[in-house]
């Protein structure tokens, strides 16, 4: 009988009872394995299905009769993304690649997972939560507790100092090598207002992006990610700050494209895929859109006067590491595609066309960045802010890590 | 009097739908009502720039009319950007593949 992965904590409390035997353990691992994966069998038994596809990412889909009554949009197609010279696809968004990947009319695609690759190691209600286990409440300044160990962010990117109300940029998307669940790696722009003095709260961000983290969305694949602090990230919560739509703050307007989404993976050398952010102030509310897709809004009201109420007065963009100190060496999580922005074009990941938003009725202007890197033998930036090609403000980003 | 022809607000019918349900589509995603989610906000009227995306989406549909996507709601305590758990840390199963180890970087 196969087992779940399981790891044993090997700092027991010494008022635990003894441990069980490691039989014990794996034979109650692979029951609830089991359990887990007969769930799933039985509910793919009660499906009707009338075809079977696969995605792009390999993932296989049921279509079953659907019971709305309402079709989507008929949206007319912009056209492609990227330029002559350097040509890229639009994020296919999962499932929603192509129609050769679609059911017959009528039908609607239900994921069918392979069971093979369920290797949970919690209970089937854990695995149904698809979170991650109970939290340790660590709150900064609880002198009753440790205060949690500083763990390095390794940065490559680029700011501008400038008063705006808003930025936008295309980014092509990878699946960076992820080393730890608990490290992740992005690349995202950042709308930034406050002082960020350590230990204050004075610093107020709406960032968007794409990132690969473990522990955040339960898979080693690169998701669509917002985060918005309203406190130099010193706490997070309902209106407060933190990730996607896992706390209040966060108004979904797309019915497609939402916080969490997975993202289309370039390939090293062959397709490259794009992602197109903007992030605008409009009536009070900082506005997200995708593609041409306006995803939804951050109510301005989430933020103070000193802050994003009113206006940003910075807007960065770049790629950003989280190397665990709890694991030995320099992590070999790696930024962007992996490869340094010397190697260019469909090899290194990169940011394209980056602009700010200089009024509030809407005028973009070239962003003129000041690069910057933590760790420059392990990830690096190459900039080109001359507005001389077709990209506009760009520039290339990433590396392998491994070095310090 | 009323001066108008709509309903005075007690009389209007409520929405007795739910304000959340799950997807049909994707086991990860919920639905939530519209009036719930994104309020009466107009989006900017300004248009995309010509060389971007398609609309995504198509041939799928997450939610039905009147609702918009939500990943599920989890419980967890950030530090900063980091998630805190109190389970040990997994190592990707994967190894990097090999143009990974990438050339040696240019002089800083």
């Amino acid at each position: 009988m196969e087992a779940g992965r399981v790891e044993r904590n090997p700092e027991a409390p010494q008022s635990a009872p003894p441990p069980r035997a490691g039989r014990d353990i794996e034979r109650e691992a692979a029951e609830r394995l089991d359990e887990i994966r007969q769930y799933f069998k039985d509910l793919y038994a009660r499906r009707d299905v009338v075809a079977r596809t696969t995605t792009p990412y390999g993932e296989d889909l049921d279509w079953v009769p659907s019971e709305a009554d309402a079709e989507p949009p008929d949206l007319e197609y912009p056209e492609r993304p990227g330029t002559s010279d350097r040509p890229a696809s639009a994020q296919p968004f999962e499932a929603a690649a192509g129609s050769a990947q679609t059911g017959p009319p009528g039908t609607v695609p239900l994921v069918r997972k392979q069971l093979d690759s369920i290797t949970a190691a919690g209970t089937l209600q854990d695995y149904l939560a698809k979170g991650t286990r109970a939290k340790v409440m660590t709150p900064p300044d609880d002198p009753g507790i440790a205060p949690p160990a500083v763990s390095p962010h390794k940065y490559a990117h680029a700011a501008q100092q400038v008063t705006n109300y808003g930025t936008e940029g295309v980014i092509n998307t990878w699946r960076p090598y992820v080393q730890w669940s608990d490290e992740f790696s992005l690349g995202q722009e950042w709308v930034v207002r406050g002082s960020f003095v350590p230990g204050t709260t004075d610093g107020q961000t709406v960032e968007v992006g794409a990132q690969t983290y473990k522990d955040l969305y339960g898979d080693w694949y690169p998701h669509l990610f917002i985060f918005y602090t309203t406190n130099n990230y010193t706490a997070s919560g309902a209106n407060i700050g933190g990730y996607n739509t896992d706390v209040a703050g966060w108004q979904q307007v797309s019915t497609s494209v939402y916080p969490t989404v997975r993202l289309a993976e370039s390939v090293y050398g062959g397709d490259q895929y794009e992602l197109a952010i903007k992030v605008t102030l409009f009536n009070g509310n900082w506005w997200i859109r995708i593609g041409n897709e306006w995803m939804g809004y951050y109510p301005a009201s989430l933020f103070n006067a000193a802050g994003l109420l009113n206006q940003a007065q910075s807007v960065d963009w770049g790629g950003e590491v989280v190397d665990e100190i709890g694991h030995p060496g320099p992590t070999a999580t790696w930024m962007g595609s992996g490869h340094f922005p010397f190697e260019g074009w469909s090899r290194a990941a990169y940011m394209r066309n980056l602009a700010y938003q200089s009024d509030p009725s809407g005028t973009m202007v070239n962003m003129q960045g000041y690069p910057h890197e933590t760790n420059p033998n392990a990830y690096r930036i190459a900039t080109d802010f001359s507005g001389t090609t077709t990209w506009g403000s760009n520039f290339y980003w990433g590396g392998p890590g491994g070095v310090e | 009097m009323e001066s108008s022809d709509l309903p005075a607000e007690d009389d209007r019918p409520e929405d007795d739908r739910p304000e959340v349900i799950p997807s049909e589509v994707d086991p990860d995603v919920e639905c939530v009502r519209i009036e719930k989610a994104g309020g009466a906000a107009e989006p900017p009227p300004y248009p995309p720039p010509q060389d971007q995306h398609p609309p995504p989406g198509r041939g799928v549909r997450l939610c039905p009319e009147g609702y918009v996507p939500r990943r599920r709601r989890r419980d967890y305590t950030l530090d900063g950007k980091r998630v805190v758990t109190d389970s040990p840390a997994t190592r990707n199963p994967e190894e990097p593949p090999a143009h990974g180890a990438a050339s040696p970087p240019p002089s800083p």
